[in-house]
């Protein structure tokens, strides 16, 4: 009997993933079919058939809807469905659907939605006493064995049964985390399955469960544990209450309602409803939706962070999209069931009454949406029109008027994603390839509208370079038409003639009054230039003849005038041309001078300075240099000049400069090209140029907005180094520093996954930082400000008069926080950002009076929500820090009172204090598990270490992390792999984090007071950078000894811990292993050391890094094998050089060279056993990732 | 849900003392276990929904915690060569958990296989992670027992790693009775 329960229990299991599958895809499909009906049919049942639904003023991936691919993939979502259930075995298992809003939707009532109002402010304590009492009571019948235990309790003898299906969930969240037995977990896990060992690692939801409950557990205080063990109920009544006191106005602000611009939850909120005001119903709608979603997440966050975390858990769910769905779709105020929808966390799927899921379904096949749709695929099929992609659908809908339609659109888009996320891909599969296609248009029409593109002045024009890259066939049907707006302005409207329509045209915001710019040198009022921004780009994307797009021979010609008087060879400069896509990626107002250097010498560093201080002096309308260092390019071109064709020039400068005969020459191909930027000015009005600023409240495309922001740099390499160079002076009078940090790079990138967008995110609010620290500096005279940007922090250094950096911090605090409201401001107005992903506190800042101050208080505002943009002087903030810093002591103080005297400790140069070695150090990062750190500790230092030591470590190791010193790099290096045809070799200085961490730690224990440790943790970072560019500079010497004497040349770049060398011919076996030796001499300690060569003749670029890498990954594994094995100190001083012989990732031969000259025989047998393993790992992990694993030893 | 309730009825329990350091031994009736209870530290019967929560003493308002939930899988091997594979699955579903949570991982500790003193199969894994500026230690625990599979957790805040020994010992002291 046990095994037919047990087996019917299967059938069960097995098919609830498809129960919740199938709930969640009929909900989506469903409004997806109702809103599309809105879309893509006109009121008399028409559909729009060929066309491409798009508004302007949004994003493209907001409003593009096409209707032929939309309709066939819906069509395709339906038949899935249906195949879904029809492979139901099990369709009594279903729950039964109770979605009011979808029974509204398949009765043709969408958009039926009461208003909530707000009916006074009732008595708060009863309220909540009904609200506790709703919650358990809801979830009472669902409680099964305990039922009786809840239900005799006297708490409950006034409550009703009132609690609602929405609320049920709210309940059950609680319920599930707090109450119910975790057994019937690992019932449902166990089912089904033939078990073994591993599938034991199956049960998430009971690990989850049992760690939600073990961190409640944890802070239980004795009292507390004494009433539950006295009176579970009221223990669960008092914290069910304190749970639902806390949810308050963070969901109120984002759900609640009481006053809406039209359809309720369809149209803006205008007057939200308190949560004070709201009656205990409302309370609980506007509850409800989001603990059914976080359930678990908000209880272990009101354990471990109490009511504010957990309310800032609610509110940071609540901006996800998945709400913003339920709110903007007309009829869909479920925002229980639509959490339900795209929460993969929750349990359930749709609601729970009404009929069972079959019934449901048909009546959804049965719905007008769901006809209109099979009857018009089946007409398009019969006309030839398959789904083949939107190529051959080429009409416009312009649709900007129609806001009830682009909302629909936004909304059906969002279903679209939310229904990709699921793992259904139809409908989002077609609207990424619209957008692809539209975005191609989109471009080109962006630019004629920017004026990047010539000989544009009448509407004939503007039409003809509209729709140049339209085919011809389409192109013919495009017309003008000049029209006034609602602001009486005229302006072009190109449409579509076959649409026979005037709302369904392409058209741009082009007003004939105000002509498009020249083409070139735009005249700039009342710029004032405050940024110089700093691109690289190949000169293999120029085209041989492409024209000087923006050369200004006048500006040019000062710029020659101001060369000659810096001492600097006008005969080594020529102008050379830019291309296209430099062209392109610069706004109206923006020009590039280039200017080549034929000596291969770069500036100095105050040539360069000079130069650009006189270029601007000189150039106030906005002149930009770029300076030009490539001599083979050069060459190339004086080739070229002198008849012979391009082709031949280039391979001729290719073959001159492999030869080495050109010498050492700047990086191969690249332009360093300095623009000045005149969009960072206060008001960056632009007379005579049709790009202009937006007016304030208008929406920005999320295109243009790319076009802006996503390639900017706040500051150029020089202005980097000045910064760095002020840094490391340390407090100084006047001297203050502002640190601004991307805090949610991860978040933006995980969520938007749009890198540019994320970029232009970034520069955007780095520039309008930027804005408020000129306006800073202007009020202020003598104030001066020098700025830092790199890819996730702007920082500036602001110099005024010694004795008011404490007013002048403060009025600069008060500044960045308007700056940051500012920003949040137009993200929200604009429309480039889904306001759904907004949250108020992507960017942090602090202030402080060295730059490692500001650093600090600003990363530990990144951690600590509770700080706002703050200085280093604020007392409260240093008290955090302080207590951070006097935390991390006690514990090295623990672990030093443990291994005091031993080989894992070090003492710090004139006190007692002793921290962990940087090689022990090395051991907690390098290995996750503290049972492996254990055992190679206790191994290698003869020392008892056990996991838990191992803990302690790691705990230390963390502390001291909080106060290492943050980096600062004046320009990105870029290893040339491109160059590597005939092969390389790639050195990591491995090491250089723990001995970082070291010295951090060191620094930490250095001072008796806070800001003494801060300085002497920078002092000691500085030793580490001295001693790793020591490093550096020795095995780069040691490089080009061996090299030259084998006369090969080799550009050798250097970024932080590693160095890339790329010869200019293949590299023997012989050149090799002198190389290793040339490198284990250099380094001192060898094993600092990781050398990986890649082979000659790898055409993939890709590759070549991926093999380097590979052996890089294979030398750790080998000295991971090693470990143990021999004695550590035998380790320390082999260097192992990986020759990686492959052509293609995860194959080929993999070579090893062992340099240590006092090896035993034995000793390298042993190493060439592990070397082998160390393959055979590789091998396996690659092939687990689904990647080729054929890697052998080779000789 | 019928062969779970017959289950959880069997439970009872009683503690009788032990000498030594170990003030008592939990016993569970019937077909169940015993393991040891430290001075000072607590039982409790089903709270949150856990069968048995051992706990340890507050300090700094935290405290550290041993759960032992007698679970309902039966036929369920415990072998040595899944300790890997079992680790590896624990950590995608500790890494799933913690992002839902937004924790931030510190350690992941890799799944290993050990027999305890009564001759049961073990199989173990462990996590660190940061949650709301607190930090946590977990450890997870499968013993095969005769007659079903025994689901053991320690969970305490960092701040208590020394009594990480301390909660380890009371969970190797698990037996299986019957």
């Amino acid at each position: 009997m046990q095994r037919m329960i047990l087996a019917f229990c299967t059938l069960v299991f097995l098919t609830a993933p498809a129960l919740a599958d199938v709930q969640r895809r009929i909900t989506i499909f469903t409004q997806q079919t109702e809103l599309f009906r809105q879309i893509c049919f006109q009121a008399d049942g028409t559909f729009l058939q060929n066309q491409i639904i798009f508004d302007h003023g949004s994003s493209i991936s907001e409003t593009a809807i096409d209707c032929n691919a939309q309709a066939f993939a819906l069509e395709q979502d339906k038949l899935a469905i249906e195949a879904l259930l029809q492979d139901d075995e099990c369709p009594g298992c279903y729950d039964t659907i109770n979605d009011q809003g979808l029974i509204d939707l398949l009765n043709g009532q969408s958009g039926v939605v009461a208003e909530l109002t707000c009916p006074g402010i009732g008595d708060a304590a009863q309220c909540m006493g009904e609200l506790t009492c709703n919650l358990l009571t809801s979830v009472v019948p669902m409680a099964g064995a305990a039922r009786n235990a809840f239900k005799d309790h006297p708490v409950f003898a006034n409550c009703g049964s009132s609690g609602g299906n929405c609320f049920t969930n709210m309940g059950k969240a609680i319920w599930d985390n707090l109450w119910d037995t975790v057994v019937g977990i690992y019932d449902l896990a166990a089912l089904g399955v033939s078990w073994v060992g591993d599938q034991l690692g199956s049960l998430f939801a009971a690990e989850d469960a049992t760690s939600n409950r073990g961190i409640a557990a944890t802070e239980i205080s004795e009292s507390q544990l004494d009433q539950f063990i006295a009176d579970p109920v009221t223990y669960l009544y008092n914290l069910g209450g304190q749970l639902m006191g806390m949810l308050g106005s963070s969901i109120s602000s984002r759900y609640g309602c009481a006053e809406w611009t039209g359809t309720p939850h369809a149209s803006e909120c205008t007057r939200p409803m308190s949560w004070e005001c709201a009656s205990c119903d409302e309370k609980l709608n506007m509850a409800c939706g989001v603990t059914s979603y976080v359930g678990a997440t908000l209880v272990t966050s009101f354990f471990t962070g109490g009511a504010t975390a957990a309310a800032q858990i609610t509110s940071k769910l609540a901006a996800t999209s998945v709400i913003t769905v339920a709110r903007t779709i007309p009829g869909a105020a479920r925002i229980a069931e639509t959490m339900a929808v795209a929460g993969k966390l929750s349990r359930g799927g749709a609601g729970l009454l009404g009929g069972t899921i079959r019934q449901v379904w048909n009546a959804v096949m049965g719905s007008r949406s769901v006809q209109a749709i099979g009857s018009v695929v089946t007409q398009l099929r019969a006309a030839g029109s398959a789904a083949n992609g939107v190529a051959r659908k080429k009409i416009f809908l312009y649709a900007r008027t129609q806001t009830t339609i682009i909302e629909a659109a936004r909304g059906y888009n969002r279903l679209a994603r939310a229904a990709f996320n699921l793992g259904y891909r139809t409908t989002g599969d077609a609207a990424n390839a619209t957008q692809a296609h539209l975005y191609a248009q989109y471009t080109r029409f962006s630019n004629v509208r920017a004026g990047r593109v010539q000989n544009v002045t009448t509407p004939e024009d503007f039409l003809r370079e509209s729709v140049k890259q339209m085919p011809a066939a389409d192109r013919a049907h495009m017309r003008y038409a000049i029209t006034t707006d609602a602001a009486g302005e005229q302006r072009i409207l190109i449409y579509d003639s076959r649409a026979g329509r005037m709302d369904s045209d392409v058209s741009y915001d082009f007003n004939p009054s105000r002509p498009p710019p020249a083409p070139v040198a735009p005249v700039i009022a009342n710029a004032v230039p405050t940024q110089l921004e700093e691109i690289v780009v190949t000169a293999t994307r120029r085209p041989a003849n492409a024209p000087p797009l923006f050369l200004d021979a006048d500006a040019a010609a000062r710029t020659f005038d101001e060369l000659e008087t810096l001492g600097i060879d006008l005969a080594a400069l020529e102008t050379r041309p830019l291309t296209n896509e430099i062209a392109d990626a610069l706004t109206s107002n923006q020009r590039i001078y280039v200017l080549e250097d034929l000596t291969g010498q770069a500036f100095e560093r105050e040539q360069a300075l000079a130069l650009l201080t006189t270029i601007e002096r000189r150039s106030p309308q906005g002149a930009d240099l770029a300076l030009f260092t490539d001599r083979q390019a050069r060459l190339r071109a004086t080739l070229e000049a002198s008849g012979m064709p391009a082709d031949e020039a280039a391979a001729a400068a290719e073959r001159l400069f492999r030869s080495g005969a050109l010498g050492r020459t700047p990086p191969h191909d690249q332009i360093g090209a300095i623009i000045r930027s005149t969009r960072a000015a206060p008001s960056p009005t632009v007379a005579g140029s049709a790009d202009v600023a937006l007016p304030v409240g208008a929406p920005v495309a999320q295109t243009e907005f790319l076009e802006r922001w996503a390639a900017r740099n706040a500051t150029t390499r020089l202005q980097n180094e000045e910064y760095i160079r002020l840094a490391g002076l340390g407090r100084q009078p006047g001297l203050f520093y502002l640190d601004t940090q991307n805090s949610a790079l991860k978040y933006l990138n995980d969520n938007l996954r749009n890198k540019s967008l994320v970029d232009a995110i970034g520069n955007r609010y780095n520039n309008l930082v930027q804005e408020a620290l000129e306006n800073f500096r202007q009020a202020h005279p003598g104030v001066t400000v020098d700025a830092y940007s790199d890819y996730k922090s702007f920082r500036a250094a602001i110099r005024g008069p010694p004795g008011q950096e404490s007013a002048l911090m403060d009025e600069l605090t008060a500044i960045i926080d308007r700056t940051n409201a500012s920003f949040v401001d137009e993200i929200k107005r604009s429309q480039y950002v889904d306001p759904a992903f907004l949250q108020d506190n992507w960017f942090k800042a602090g202030v402080g009076r060295s730059a490692d101050e500001a650093n600090l208080v600003t990363r530990f505002s990144r951690r600590d929500s509770e700080i706002g943009t703050t200085t280093f002087d604020n007392p409260g903030t240093q008290a955090r820090i302080n207590n951070a810093w006097q935390v991390a002591q006690t514990t090295r103080a623990q672990i030093a009172n443990r291994f005091r005297d031993t080989p894992l400790m070090r003492t710090v140069d004139g006190t007692n204090s002793a921290v962990p070695t940087a090689e022990v150090l090395e051991v907690v990062r390098k290995n996750s598990d503290d049972v492996d750190v254990a055992r190679i500790l206790s191994a290698r230092h003869g020392v008892q270490v056990t996991p838990a030591d191992a803990v302690k470590l790691r705990l230390y190791f963390t502390q001291v992390d909080q106060f290492s010193p943050g980096l600062l790099i004046a320009q990105r290096v870029e290893h040339r792999f491109d160059m590597a045809e005939q092969g390389g070799f790639s050195i990591d200085f491995a090491g250089v984090g723990s001995l970082n961490a070291e010295a951090t730690a060191i620094g930490l224990t250095e001072g008796n007071t806070l800001l003494d440790a801060i300085t002497a943790v920078r002092r000691r970072e500085e030793g580490v950078t001295d001693i790793l560019d020591g490093l550096k500079a020795r095995t780069e010497t040691a490089m080009r000894d061996v090299l030259t004497r084998h006369d090969i040349t080799a550009q050798i770049t250097v970024s932080g811990d590693d160095m890339l060398v790329v010869p200019n011919r293949a590299l023997t076996p012989t050149i090799r292993r002198e190389l290793a030796e040339a490198q284990a001499r250099a380094a001192g300690d060898p094993a600092g050391i990781r050398t990986s060569f890649f082979r000659e003749g790898i055409v993939d670029q890709p590759t070549r890094s991926i093999l380097a890498t590979t052996g890089e990954t294979i030398e750790k594994r080998l000295r991971k094998r090693l470990e143990g094995l021999l004695p550590p100190a035998t380790l320390r001083q082999t260097l192992f050089a990986v020759d990686m012989r492959g052509l293609t990732p995860g194959t080929g031969a993999v070579g090893l060279e062992i340099v240590n000259p006092n090896l035993s025989p034995a000793a390298r047998e042993i190493m060439n056993r592990e070397f082998n393993s160390a393959i055979a790992d590789i091998n396996s992990e690659l092939r687990m990732a689904n990647q080729a694993g054929e890697l052998t030893h080779g000789p | 849900m019928k062969l779970r309730l017959a289950l959880g009825a069997f439970f009872l329990f009683f503690a009788g003392l032990n000498p030594g350091a170990w003030a008592k031994s939990l016993t569970w009736k019937a077909d169940s276990f015993s393991i040891d209870v430290p001075n000072g530290w607590r039982e409790v019967k089903d709270l949150y929904g856990i069968p048995v929560t051992i706990l340890g003493p507050v300090e700094n308002k935290t405290r550290a915690v041993v759960q032992v939930i007698p679970t309902p899988l039966k036929d369920v091997e415990i072998k040595a060569e899944n300790a890997k594979a079992f680790g590896e699955k624990y950590a995608e579903g500790r890494r799933l958990w913690l992002k839902a949570q937004n924790g931030k991982l510190i350690e992941l500790l890799a799944g290993r296989f050990e027999t305890l003193k009564d001759g049961s199969k073990m199989l173990y894994a462990g996590v660190s992670y940061q949650m709301n500026q607190k930090a946590f230690i977990e450890r997870t625990f499968y013993v095969r027992c005769p007659k079903k599979i025994f689901h053991l957790k320690i969970v305490q805040n960092f701040e208590l790693v020394d009594q990480l020994d301390k909660s380890d010992a009371i969970v190797r002291s698990f037996q299986c009775k019957g």
